[in-house]
């Protein structure tokens, strides 16, 4: 992507010099066949800092890149987490990011009401990001990353439950996470809320994000939080329990997009529209396990699916 | 003859706080060889398996791929020039087979002019048809979708491959049939194979040597043959009864074949002074083709050593040189025999196999 900042600069120079000599300081009006008139912008383009989002972010960046004059800055794609990221995308410092609807409604926007509906917590998250913050959360790229509570099956037997709702009666469980997964309150805490769990009578094992699986399966905790489009996951045979009291919201994937910047350059929503609503779980989760197990650049990834459904 | 050892772990460890769940394991995998790691749930022998390319690091000792330790490697390169095969086989489903593995061609970076010749080559070296390829994976058996599993695995050429209970997820006979593929697989192209799985009878068909582990200790190395001799309780117990059969049903006749039986030709007299015949009850007699007419017991040979053409007995059936011992052992005993004539597969004499020779196999080193 930097290559094009050379690219980029020769050409605002240029358009600067056409200005002054048409005696015209003007800035272009934007209309419905902007795509013509719009003025090379860079799109600061960012992502948190694992698989999935950098390979949504990727993927944004190409179909930009490939669809419309503007160039994607990705030197964010690392950010961050969310309460990085959203922050950055409010006061412009990015301009476009992946997020999930669960954790807008959730995390960013604080809303407490339980919805499990997938178009309703997509609909209100949208309007509330529209009304608040002048941010587009764009149709869903067509895929959920749900977070679930996972025990080995061995585990499960042992203790005999197979629903959340009974692990308030457990005494002494272990919990596997990390900083995040006990703070967040669409996580540990929330859940904890929500299913009587006492969270002062649980022993915690922290461990990196990268190894809650690991730590699962070795026997150091009895439960951890997973990520259901995990490239990892697949690696084990891990059983999933009941969210009976439909504490976790639906995750959506979606991108957040500044609303200026749409405004003024609607070919930027032309280019990504061809891709939102086409990537199902499984196609995520095998794009993902070549990133996390093979590990596969994110950025090849994303071009290779892009050119082998057409839209590269 | 020293053989090129592709793997090696050296006093290998891996602790989860102060719990080991591999301990001291140490072995090595020669060039070639199909390893297997086998014992029971818990033992470690996934933990081990991925240790080689280190989806989960070693806590101690050391992990040596093709002579290099594993952490002075590049993990990204390590983990592309190692193949990697688990039940999951995670095909994109809106692609066909042919785009499935033209992705991952394009993303080793395979030239492009030839990844339909190697795509194809794949998919034939997997035993599927040319015409899968055009197939998506849903139109595919379990079965059918591990093959094009183990093809991706293949795709940038690894000489190591790891395998995780691969053929788990199947039913018994497609679960055969792939051991089988895999066994034929490897003749041709002859990777170093390291797989996991919790089934011995598995582990005796593909395995050249198989590592025992019990609670993160490797507790027996060795040959089908040498497990099923070893003395330790857990081990009996483990492989359970039967598991000699279960390792003569992995050796071919042709290992314990009498080569050297007493032939006469059909116009010849027997040499009675020949000291050859201490060791046998009859004589075989051959024609001018060296095709095998039948034999004669000694007892019925005249002083002189000639014998009449109406005393040559007729061969029992014969038994080919690849069938398995424990299917020989069973023909003997239905056709109440103690020998069987051997012929290979231009049905041509190789010479007998005796029931007394399987005690033999039971003193043999490897296989």
């Amino acid at each position: 992507m930097k290559s094009f900042k050379v690219a980029v600069i020769v050409l605002v120079v240029f358009m600067m010099a056409l200005f002054l000599v048409a005696g015209c300081a003007e800035e272009p009006a934007v209309d419905a066949d902007a795509g013509a008139e719009e003025e090379p912008y860079t799109v600061n383009l960012a992502a948190k800092g694992w698989s999935e989002n950098m390979t949504l972010g990727y993927m944004a960046a190409l179909l930009i890149e490939e669809h419309t004059v503007h160039t994607v800055d990705t030197s964010k794609i690392n950010m961050g987490p969310t309460e990085m990221l959203h922050p950055a995308l409010v006061e412009g410092q990015i301009d476009i990011y992946p997020e999930y609807t669960g954790t807008s409604w959730m995390v960013v926007l604080g809303e407490e009401e339980i919805i499990s509906d997938r178009m309703e917590i997509f609909e209100k998250s949208r309007d509330a990001y529209m009304e608040q913050f002048d941010i587009v959360m764009m149709e869903p790229i067509g895929f959920q990353n749900t977070f679930a509570i996972a025990m080995t099956p061995e585990r499960v037997e042992e203790l005999g439950v197979s629903k959340l709702s009974e692990l308030a009666d457990i005494p002494d469980l272990t919990f596997i996470g990390d900083n995040t997964t006990f703070t967040r309150p669409d996580l540990y805490l929330g859940l904890a809320e929500t299913y009587g769990i006492d969270m002062d009578g649980i022993n915690r094992v922290i461990v990196d994000t990268s190894f809650f699986y690991e730590a699962l399966d070795q026997g150091e905790g009895d439960l951890t939080t997973l990520f259901s489009t995990d490239g990892r996951l697949k690696e084990y045979g891990f059983v999933v329990l009941e969210d009976d009291k439909n504490f976790f919201p639906p995750y959506d994937a979606i991108y957040v997009v500044r609303g200026e910047v749409l405004e003024k350059y609607p070919s930027i929503n032309e280019a990504l529209e061809p891709l939102l609503g086409t990537i199902d779980e499984e196609t995520m989760t095998e794009l993902n396990y070549l990133v996390e197990v093979q590990m596969e650049d994110p950025e090849d990834v994303a071009r290779e699916y892009l050119e082998s459904v057409g839209l590269l | 003859m020293t053989r090129e050892v592709s793997v090696e772990l050296q006093n290998v460890i891996k602790k989860y706080g102060q719990d080991k769940v591999v301990d001291q394991v140490s072995f090595s995998v020669e060039k070639g060889e199909v390893f297997v790691l086998i014992g029971p749930s818990g033992c470690g022998k996934t933990t081990t398996l991925k240790m080689i390319n280190q989806l989960i690091p070693h806590t101690s000792g050391n992990i040596l791929v093709n002579g290099t330790d594993v952490t002075k490697l590049d993990v990204v390169e390590l983990r592309r020039s190692i193949g990697y095969v688990i039940q999951y086989i995670g095909l994109l489903p809106h692609l066909t087979i042919q785009e499935n593995i033209a992705f991952v061609l394009k993303l080793t970076r395979h030239p492009k002019k030839n990844q339909k010749e190697r795509a194809e080559e794949l998919i034939e070296i997997v035993g599927l048809e040319l015409n899968h390829l055009k197939r998506y994976p849903r139109e595919l058996s379990g079965g059918q979708q591990q093959r094009v599993g183990v093809a991706r695995a293949l795709a940038a050429n690894p000489d190591i491959l790891l395998m995780d209970e691969p053929f788990g997820a199947v039913d018994p006979l497609t679960r055969e049939q792939l051991q089988n593929e895999l066994l034929r697989l490897q003749e041709s192209i002859q990777k170093t194979i390291v797989f996991v799985t919790h089934d011995m009878q598995e582990a005796f068909k593909i395995g050249s040597r198989i590592g025992i582990l019990r609670e993160g200790k490797l507790v027996c190395l060795g040959s089908p043959m040498e497990i099923v001799k070893s003395e330790d309780e857990f081990v009996k117990n483990f492989i359970g009864q039967g598991a000699l059969f279960e390792v003569f049903d992995t050796i071919p006749v042709s290992k314990i074949l009498e080569k050297n039986v007493p032939l006469v030709h059909d116009n010849e007299k027997v040499d009675l002074t020949a000291e050859k015949l201490n060791d046998w009850e009859n004589v075989f007699v051959v024609d001018s083709d060296g095709n095998c007419q039948g034999y004669i017991p000694l007892s019925s040979l005249e002083k002189d050593g000639s014998f009449q053409k109406d005393k040559i007995n007729p061969l029992p059936k014969a038994t080919f040189s690849d069938t398995s011992v424990k299917l020989a052992v069973e023909e003997m005993l239905w056709g109440g025999r103690t020998w069987l004539p051997v012929v290979d597969g231009h049905s041509s004499f190789k010479g007998i196999v005796q029931f007394r020779s399987c005690a033999r196999l039971l003193d043999l080193e490897g296989r």
